[in-house]
């Protein structure tokens, strides 16, 4: 079960942070931290290679900002290419959310006790 | 931070670098400079129980350990970089093979207006060495119509008269001879000096063309030179503006440049790997993405621009045709 939780939170980590990207630009800490924030809890050896695939497959932009802090910060935004990504996988997430919760629904969910069948 | 943080991090990053050793220096000292950016943004997090060393310690463990952490790097490195770059790198080369074009074409038509000037003039001086020469002739052809007339006339009245006019006769048979003589010798002389001027005119013009041929690719040489460095000029004053681009707003700079300075400084980072090792990632990375980058451009641009003005002076030299002789 847990490797379950794992994989679909993986899964649907990809969208979350094009989403997230896609309201404004983001540092590594300031992502993770959104994350976690909306119940993403990942690691930074997670994101950061994430982040490096997103960029080279030209969904995300990244660039190096000496601000007030005195240090370098990498920001990421979503570029045109990975908005348009966004908005499918939104959707495609919408319709099999939708028919997950109708079989859920259907089927009386883990409420009912579950009949034998026989052979 | 503490020096003993500092230390962590700094060996996390050496053994990170040292895992990244198929990918492109860049790569890995952007990879080792965000870690460092992390830990940076973190550490003003950290729980006012715990030391900062072990604090510090907590967030590296979040990237995992350095090697585990650099092979989901480059298990993820996607080859659109090196497209990027080719991409990136050609566009700088049509920019510079239209500018030569465009420089090419300009010096060609300077050559072009200065050889047809040249031919001109030449010409003209030929033509009026000609037109002296037949003028000459014809006053030489005039000169003796002239002087054959008075003696024809002179001759005619002697067969007439001869008894009665011979004094008066013999004195206008000389008088007219003399006169002939006279004209005769004037106009020789005039048609001498007539004919001599033309000549000198013609030879003028054929100096003036050559003059003209030489002042041509005179012009044609000061303008390759003042292309040559208005070119040279133009990249220094690119490279510094990029520079301070770079320096001052580096959300300006585009994307694609920046990787195409990226990819082109891999070579070189290569050869300054032992002098960067004691410099923080920082420090790299701020070379890495402005000053070396663009100066490493511009001196290639510069030796190729350089190497194909002096092609197309040689090849224009080469091809120069037969001028006339000095």
């Amino acid at each position: 079960m847990e490797s379950w939780d794992t994989q679909l939170r993986k899964g649907g980590l990809e969208l979350a942070v094009l989403l997230l990207l896609a309201r404004h630009r983001m540092y590594g800490l300031e992502l993770l931290t959104t994350l976690g924030e909306n119940g993403f809890v990942v690691s930074e050896g997670t994101i950061y290679p994430l982040l490096n695939r997103l960029s080279g497959q030209g969904l995300i932009a990244a660039e190096w900002v000496t601000g007030d802090t005195g240090h370098p910060r990498k920001y990421y935004r979503v570029t045109g290419t990975g908005l348009a990504q966004a908005q499918r996988m939104a959707q495609q997430w919408s319709e099999f959310a939708a028919s997950m919760a109708d079989l859920i629904r259907s089927t009386g969910g883990t409420d009912r006790p579950q009949k034998e069948v026989r052979a | 931070m503490q020096l003993e943080s500092q230390v962590l991090v700094r060996e996390f990053n050496r053994r990170l670098r040292a895992a990244l050793t198929s990918v492109p220096n860049h790569v890995r000292v952007e990879a080792a400079l965000e870690v460092e950016s992390h830990v940076e943004d973190v550490l003003s997090r950290r729980p006012s129980t715990l030391p900062e060393p072990e604090w510090v310690a907590q967030i590296l463990s979040g990237f995992g350990t350095p090697e585990a952490y650099a092979a989901a790097i480059v298990g993820q490195l996607p080859p659109v970089q090196v497209v990027t770059v080719r991409s990136g790198l050609r566009e700088v080369l049509t920019a510079g093979r239209d500018l030569m074009g465009g420089t090419g074409r300009l010096l060609l038509a300077v050559l072009r207006g200065s050889w047809r000037f040249g031919v001109a003039a030449v010409r003209t001086g030929v033509s009026l060495a000609g037109a002296g020469l037949r003028e000459s002739r014809a006053g030489l052809k005039r000169l003796a119509d002239w002087s054959a007339e008075p003696r024809a006339a002179a001759g005619r009245s002697l067969r007439g008269s001869r008894s009665q006019l011979r004094v008066t006769l013999r004195s206008a048979w000389r008088n007219g001879l003399r006169l002939g003589r006279a004209a005769g010798r004037g106009l020789l002389r005039l048609a001498s000096a007539l004919g001599q001027g033309l000549l000198r005119a013609g030879g003028t013009g054929v100096r003036l063309g050559r003059v003209a041929i030489q002042y041509g690719r005179m012009v044609l040489l000061a303008a390759l030179r003042l292309a040559l460095l208005a070119g040279l000029a133009a990249l220094a004053l690119s490279a510094f503006l990029m520079t301070l681009a770079s320096a001052l707003a580096p959300d300006l700079v585009g994307w694609r440049v920046y990787e195409a300075q990226q990819a082109v400084i891999t070579g070189v980072q290569s050869l300054r790997e032992d002098w960067l090792s004691g410099v923080s990632p920082t420090l790299q990375a701020q070379f890495a993405q402005t000053g070396l980058a663009v100066q490493t451009i511009s001196l290639s641009m510069g030796l190729l621009l350089t190497g194909l003005f002096a092609y197309l002076v040689w090849s224009i030299r080469r091809r120069r045709g037969p001028a006339v002789s000095k």
